[in-house]
């Protein structure tokens, strides 16, 4: 993108992001003021949606740089983990799909029943962590399966759907 | 059927076990039951967290309702959402008297009705029992200088801001403060109110003079009576757990008042109508386990109660409650 | 202070009922093993052991709570360090050096030092407590909410430290987190950011919250690699390194005492819940440290500093429930419940008139954390093997526990639901650079601060010269400027001593005028920054 005689390039998932986490906090705050616009409603509601907007505005340009700059920002990474790195390449597959897996899990462990929904996710993570012999693939998602759900029927004061168990 | 006893058998011997502690113990021996209700475990609802007064009257009640229904009973904390969760929760389950509440339906159920549109009707409970009550207490610290709730109000008259007030938003407690705020022609708006989001806090909040005056349950101010000064009790008459407290009509202001809490047994409408003999055995054995010596005295020591009132006047108690409620529902909504 | 007759009465009391001393070790054990599973809270553990206590005598009853009370102040830093799962909000601090100390392949130190800083802080807060539990009772009442809201600004100072790249993603994600700790209904009763969904009323569950926000940078990450630590030589399971963590934490006293200091006075107000006092006193260490930088990459005293605080904190709650029969959180109720089934009511009579029986179950508890040194040395023992088992078989297990554990919080999918949603939404964090502790501790004290600040606000009726009425808040706010003067103070002179060493090395390798050596020289003084 050209702005200004510099060539500029655009970080537009960041952007993105940015966005739309803002306009959650107005969506938010919207809400709060259509409840009450008491101040015991909006005391901290209001000047922290405000400070969050200020703070989009200093964020937005860090997704703009300019291309001759765009070398430099490559710093060596350092590992600090209160400042997680995602990893890259085909680590980043297995990730994105391992968080799939749990997605489809949380939303059927009540339509398959918790042991049905364990042991399908179990097997699901197996695999996508590289193992392939038959053998653990069957036993091992079984024995997670009935030691968590006779585990946690134990440890819970709630009930818990099962199709099987 | 025999799927689920098998199931509950396990889940029983899974407990056991994971505690290493004999199941036998815990679970009286089933009695066989002549007919098929009831066959296997059955659930208690209690819509608090573990630790509260329902919680523990659940499982204090327990082991002598157990004796009367043949079958152990499985308590469940369904909490959240100023007990709409556990109520709703409760409510979509089979009317087959699996399922039963240990509950306070006052101020409860009338208030997620009408202030969190909560998804059931008043008539969607029938009430077995109510052993438990409580009321407002307004109350200041023991070294306060208020002498008297006139005095109090006195004074409120003159500044409605000269003294903070504690009190639990959208609550019983708050439509009576409401009640005798109106009563005595002081502008609710001018008044210094301080919101807790919990009986507790708001005990803590007198009796550490953190606020001037609470209007709060009174029970529970009982392990702090020594730090409090009792100043005006919503009730006809001082309850027998509190018998020198002064009442709302001992003060001389004329108002109307809103029970503060009744608690107790409760089950699925439901169930009484489609299911009327399972209905007529949970409350025997309710009524049976209330009268029963042992679990009276066993209560007591633990400072709760077993007050047989019966299913009548136990659902007249709520309704007339949920009536004067519905009627103050501005104050309620803090309007 | 201490009632010597009374204390007499406690030996006494506790000698002739031998049989309570059996029970330590089974509640020892079923506090830790339960805390240890993330989402399974020490108030359920206690709930459910609740029942066999009708059946004992009371001391012997107590003496079993409270050893699951003990056991499970420790377990919650187990999969903290291990896994970088917290257990709870308390564990939270435990992860951002316990972890950074396993990947190292230092997780068996880390569990070394984790164990001796709970249970020294353990037996301190306990035996404080012996000396001060009558005098804390009035002291805890008198804490309002100005007293709180300024502990809560505390706890947030913490994000300040944690250190971000871009200071402005840094309060951009603090600020998101705060108002995500505030939905659903607030103090004065507005309900807001509900979506009209019941389960959001008392606003977002944390825990799950937690477990997801961490999970995808940490946790799913897991996927791209075979072990959880690389290095193949650093996968052991050592008892004397365990040992030498342990012995080690002696060399630390300060941090010691000023997180059982911070645990005790967090833990015995009502209401505040132990997550808070983890993060004060990790805050206070790192700041106060004289190389700050070394924190969240796995300097042990992050460790201690956390585990001081969470396990001394029990000795204060314990108080605030013995002297005025007011549950601090979720356990202590339970606590209450089981004194009441033995027909005894805590509070000021009951500390009055049964001094020794309060004397006997504080010097229990004493006894208790000195037994868990011995069971917990075992059971992190066990536990640690877990960095030697393939990441193909931890990750399903852990998978399925995490999301069984925040079902177990609630008991409704919302839970699983609340992680799988914050999960996407850490992702996305981790990807842009926007720092995820920051959104967790919002999120964790979101509710708190405002609650707090509403009441202060309430009561003062707008007025900002309340703050002069309240010493107490006046002394915590002028404790934590000073602080943070202090530190601005140190730093600074650090920084002008270096700038003068560096320009006295320039000004001689000038005078010696040899020109290969600069180059060298400036290297070597912008590395000592």
């Amino acid at each position: 993108m050209r702005i200004m005689r510099h060539e500029y390039r655009v970080d537009w998932l960041h952007l993105a992001f940015v966005s739309i986490m803002a306009a959650l906090v107005l969506w938010y705050l919207i809400d709060a003021r259509s409840v009450s616009l008491s101040i015991n409603n909006l005391l901290l509601v209001q000047p922290l949606a405000i400070a969050v907007f200020v703070l989009y505005l200093f964020i937005v340009p860090q997704c703009f740089r300019r291309a001759d700059a765009a070398a430099e920002r490559e710093a060596p990474a350092i590992d600090d983990p209160l400042q997680p790195k995602l990893p890259e390449g085909r680590a980043l597959i297995r990730v994105a799909m391992l968080g799939a897996a749990l997605g489809v899990f949380v939303f059927t462990l009540t339509t398959l029943g918790f042991d049905i929904g364990i042991l399908l996710f179990a097997l699901a993570t197996m695999l996508i962590c590289g193992e392939r012999r038959p053998l653990p693939l069957v036993l091992y998602p079984l024995a997670v399966t009935v030691v968590s759900v006779y585990g946690f029927r134990a440890l819970m004061p709630y009930p818990m759907v099962t199709a099987l168990l | 059927m025999n799927g689920f006893t098998r199931r509950a058998a396990l889940r029983l011997g899974a407990i056991g076990g994971a505690m290493l502690l004999s199941a036998a113990l815990l679970a009286p021996a089933p009695v066989l039951a002549q007919e098929d209700y009831p066959s296997r475990p059955i659930n208690v609802v209690v819509p608090f967290a573990t630790g509260g007064y329902n919680d523990r009257l659940a499982r204090a009640f327990a082991p002598y309702l157990e004796k009367e229904l043949g079958q152990p009973l499985v308590i469940i904390n369904q909490e959240g959402a100023g007990t709409q969760l556990g109520h709703t929760y409760a409510l979509q389950q089979d009317p087959d008297g699996y399922t039963i509440l240990c509950t306070s339906v006052s101020p409860y159920i009338p208030l997620s009705i009408f202030l969190q549109n909560a998804p059931y009707k008043l008539e969607d409970f029938a009430i077995l029992n109510l052993p438990s009550r409580d009321y407002t207490l307004a109350a200041t610290s023991a070294d306060s200088e208020i002498e008297s709730f006139a005095a109090a109000i006195e004074q409120l008259k003159a500044d409605p801001s000269s003294l903070s007030i504690g009190v639990q938003p959208a609550s019983a407690d708050y439509a009576n403060m409401m009640l005798t705020m109106k009563a005595a022609g002081i502008d609710p708006s001018a008044l210094r109110i301080v919101t807790y989001d919990g009986g507790g806090p708001a005990r803590n909040a007198a009796a550490g003079a953190q606020v001037d005056i609470a209007f709060v349950g009174g029970e529970g101010f009982l392990p702090l009576k020594d730090k409090i000064k009792p100043l005006a009790m919503y009730a006809k008459e001082a309850p027998a757990w509190w018998p020198g407290a002064p009442t709302i009509g001992s003060t001389g202001i004329e108002q109307e008042f809103v029970d503060g809490s009744q608690r107790g047994w409760v089950v699925a409408s439901a169930v009484k109508t489609e299911n009327p003999e399972i209905y007529a055995k949970i409350l025997a054995a309710v009524e049976k386990a209330s009268k029963n010596p042992d679990a009276i005295k066993a209560l007591e020591l633990q400072e709760l109660a077993t007050t047989w009132y019966g299913p009548e006047a136990s659902q007249q108690a709520f309704i007339d409650n949920a009536a004067t409620m519905e009627k103050h529902q501005a104050l309620l909504k803090g309007e | 202070m201490i009632d010597m007759d009374a204390l007499m009465g406690a030996f006494g009391i506790m000698a002739t009922s031998a049989g309570s001393w059996g029970w330590i070790v089974p509640g020892l054990i079923v506090g830790l093993v339960f805390s240890a599973i993330p989402g399974v809270s020490i108030t359920m553990a206690m709930a459910i052991v609740l029942p066999m206590s009708l059946y004992m005598d009371f001391f012997p009853a107590i003496v079993f709570l409270t050893s699951v009370y003990t056991g499970a102040g420790f377990g919650g830093s187990v999969p903290a360090i291990l896994m970088n799962i917290p257990g709870s909000p308390s564990s939270y601090a435990t992860t951002f050096d316990g972890y950074a100390m396993s990947k190292k392949g230092q997780h068996n130190e880390a569990l070394g030092y984790a164990l001796f800083a709970s249970t020294i802080c353990g037996i301190f807060g306990y035996l404080l407590l012996l000396v001060v539990v009558e005098p804390l009772a009035d002291i805890v009442l008198k804490i309002g909410p100005l007293e709180m809201f300024a502990v809560a600004v505390w706890g947030m100072l913490l994000i300040g430290s944690l250190g971000s790249k871009y200071i402005s993603r840094g309060l951009f994600a603090a600020a998101f987190g705060l108002l995500l700790g505030g939905i659903g209904m607030n103090t004065a009763g507005f309900i807001r950011g509900t979506m009209g969904m019941p389960s959001l009323l008392d606003g977002i569950s944390p825990i799950p919250a937690m477990i997801g926000l961490l999970a995808s940078g940490q946790l799913l990450t897991l996927a791209g690699k075979d072990y959880i630590i690389e290095a193949e030589g650093s996968r052991t399971v050592s008892l004397s390194r365990i040992l030498s963590g342990c012995w080690q934490t002696f060399r630390h006293p300060g941090v010691l005492v000023r997180g059982s200091v911070i645990g005790i006075v967090i833990g015995a107000v009502p209401g505040v819940g132990s997550s808070l006092g983890n993060l004060i006193a990790y805050a206070e260490t790192k700041r106060t440290s004289k190389d700050p930088s070394s924190f969240g990459k796995g300097n042990p005293k992050g460790v201690i500093a956390a585990e001081s605080a969470v396990a001394s904190a029990e000795g204060g709650s314990m108080a605030t429930m013995l002297a005025l029969g007011i549950p601090g959180g979720g356990a202590t109720a339970i606590l209450l419940a089981a004194f009441m089934m033995h027909n005894i009511v805590p509070g000021p009579q009951f500390i009055e008139t049964q001094k020794e029986m309060v004397y006997a179950i504080i010097l229990n508890n004493i006894v208790q954390a000195i037994v868990l040194l011995f069971v917990g040395i075992g059971f992190i023992y066990v536990a640690s093997n877990i960095v030697r088992v393939r990441t193909r078989y931890i990750l399903p297990a852990i998978l399925v526990i995490a999301t069984m554990g925040t079902y177990a919080v609630e008991g409704s999918i919302s839970g699983p639901i609340t992680l799988f949603v914050f999960s996407l939404i850490g992702f996305l964090l981790v990807k842009f650079d926007y720092p995820v502790a920051a959104v967790v501790v919002g999120l964790l004290l979101g509710r708190m601060l405002e609650t707090e600040f509403l009441r202060s606000y309430q009561l003062s009726g707008g007025d900002p010269t309340y703050l002069f009425e309240r010493p107490g808040a006046m002394t915590i706010f002028g404790i934590m400027l000073f602080s943070m003067a202090m530190t601005a103070w140190g730093k600074r002179k650090q920084v002008l001593a270096e700038e003068a060493e560096s320009a006295a090395m320039e000004a001689l390798a000038r005078q010696a005028s040899v020109p290969e050596a600069e180059p060298g020289i400036k290297a070597g003084a912008s590395g000592r920054h």
